[in-house]
């Protein structure tokens, strides 16, 4: 099998065990849509502050309903030592990283899809950019999230309190996809104004730049995090 | 507050932030030769 | 603890050299350096926080390189002086973190303002804190020695990455350069001096953290030793 092969059989693994518990992705979008209610009590959605800090209400269902899956995605493996056998498999380790932050991008994705319209819909939002932009926008920010979060979730699943403590060095880590998430969300959400232009150029570029080092650093170093 | 007051709580604050980790490692020095007089009168009634 | 006797070398002079240091720091900030213009006393702060400032990030590279070196050497003393020199690390951001406010609160008339590197070294603390969590949550030691600079290393690269976003997020306009350009040249002395002097307290703290470490550890293998043995 190529090394792609197997990569897609290790997602299309992690996909099927969903489909059969279903236990993520119900809990994370259900956790996103909790995170909606809570917003709309705090900020009245029909005032104009609430629009202002639209972007990074949905940055925040993001982000946690992110970390609620993160925390399972190799917690999971650790009952009956699936990780072993998962260590065990005839691939390059990091085909297992890969695939895992392929699965765990699949799953919080399809919660994004449908929280998105939600969050949209409770605070009475009208989107005034492009959607595919904001689509894209969201999808850079995502994949920032996830393949650091994938990485720091393998790290504390081997220490005693990894649920407790992935939010922990997960969150000051991703300060700069935070940030550069929600300013790309806000200037797309205004509709993109001419003088806010480079600006969110800037900030997707920081973006990729963060994602390009965040991929590259984890695969050297996965091999030390598996290690028993 | 007068200037004098910034100065002085910066400076203090800076002091006793130092002072306390010396005490920290004071302690855990304290600790170590607590262990090891213990161990040493384990030791003992051996030999 | 015979064996591990090198670790202490030339620890009392270093003690030594940062106590004058230290004394010498004073003199220059409170009597040396000439009064600024504008903050007058306050700016006698800037002192100390700079020389914290400049220490905590230094003290993270060190973090860093160490981390680098275990994993390539799997030599337990590179874990050692990464845990100790982050715990200064942490201690001096802590510093920074405490008089920046202070400053701040006299000069621009709030307790915080989310200025780049004021915002940087809050997020730092954050993940150097993660990091003691992280050795806290593991207890085999080379397990814990190779997560731990596994995160190190993350977090170290992260830095650059923060100090960016965070100046481009903040668009409130700085008030003023904190060294408000030219410095005067006696005051640049001073300021040197109390880096200086700042140094040799983190070699000072870390070689005495790190003898700690070592000893514990030693303690612990005798311990296990004689327990085999009953």
């Amino acid at each position: 099998m190529g090394y792609w092969r197997k990569l897609g059989a290790l997602v299309g693994k992690d996909i099927a065990v969903e489909f059969k518990t279903k236990e993520m992705l119900s809990s994370m979008f259900i956790f996103s849509f909790l995170v909606i209610v809570i917003f709309a009590f705090a900020f009245t959605p029909s005032r104009a502050t609430t629009r202002e800090v639209f972007p990074g209400i949905l940055w925040i269902g993001f982000a946690f309903a992110g970390v609620l899956g993160l925390n399972r995605s190799f917690a999971g493996e650790k009952d009956n030592d699936c990780l072993l056998g998962l260590m065990l498999t005839p691939v390059d380790r990091t085909a297992i990283f890969l695939a895992k932050a392929a699965s765990n991008l699949l799953f919080l994705v399809a919660v994004e899809a449908v929280s998105l319209p939600l969050f949209f819909v409770l605070f009475d939002y009208r989107l005034e950019g492009p959607l595919w932009l904001l689509l894209a926008v969201i999808l850079l920010g995502t994949i920032g999230f996830i393949v650091i979060g994938t990485f720091l979730a393998a790290l504390a699943a081997n220490t005693r309190a990894s649920e407790i403590l992935l939010p922990l060095i997960l969150f000051p880590v991703i300060m700069p996809v935070v940030i550069g998430a929600v300013k790309c969300t806000a200037i797309v959400l205004a509709g993109v104004p001419p003088e806010l232009k480079g600006e969110l150029v800037r900030w997707v570029q920081l973006l990729g730049v963060y994602n390009i080092i965040f991929l590259t650093v984890p695969l050297m170093l996965f091999d030390y995090v598996l290690e028993v | 507050m007068d200037r004098l007051a910034y100065v002085w709580m910066a400076f203090s604050i800076t002091w006793i932030a130092i002072f306390v980790y010396t005490l920290m490692l004071g302690k855990r020095q304290q600790k170590l030769a607590h262990e090891l007089e213990l161990l040493r009168q384990a030791i003992k009634p051996k030999k | 603890m015979r064996g591990k006797a090198h670790n202490l070398r030339g620890h009392n002079l270093v003690a030594w050299i940062t106590a004058f240091l230290m004394l010498v720091s004073l003199y220059a900030i409170f009597w040396y350096a000439p009064l600024e213009k504008y903050m007058l006393e306050v700016q006698k702060i800037f002192y100390i926080h700079v020389g914290a400032a400049w220490n905590a990030f230094f003290a993270f590279f060190v973090v860093f390189v160490a981390s680098v070196l275990y994993l390539k050497t799997r030599d337990l003393k590179y874990d050692v002086l990464a845990a100790a020199s982050a715990e200064v690390g942490l201690l001096f951001t802590t510093i920074v973190l405490l008089t920046g406010p202070i400053w701040g609160k006299h000069s621009w008339n709030t307790w915080w303002t989310w200025e780049p590197r004021l915002t940087t070294t809050l997020i730092l603390w954050f993940i150097y804190f993660a990091y003691f969590l992280v050795r806290a949550g593991v207890a085999e030691k080379a397990r814990r020695a190779v997560l731990s600079a596994v995160f190190g290393i993350i977090g170290f690269l992260d830095v650059p990455i923060i100090y960016i976003s965070v100046r481009w997020w903040g668009s409130h306009p700085m008030v003023f350069g904190k060294t408000g350009g030219g410095l005067h040249p006696m005051m640049l002395h001073a300021l040197i001096v109390s880096v200086v002097a700042f140094t040799f307290l983190y070699v000072y703290f870390c070689q005495k953290a790190m003898a700690l470490e070592n000893t514990r550890q030693e303690l612990q293998e005798i311990k296990e030793k004689l327990r085999e043995r009953i």
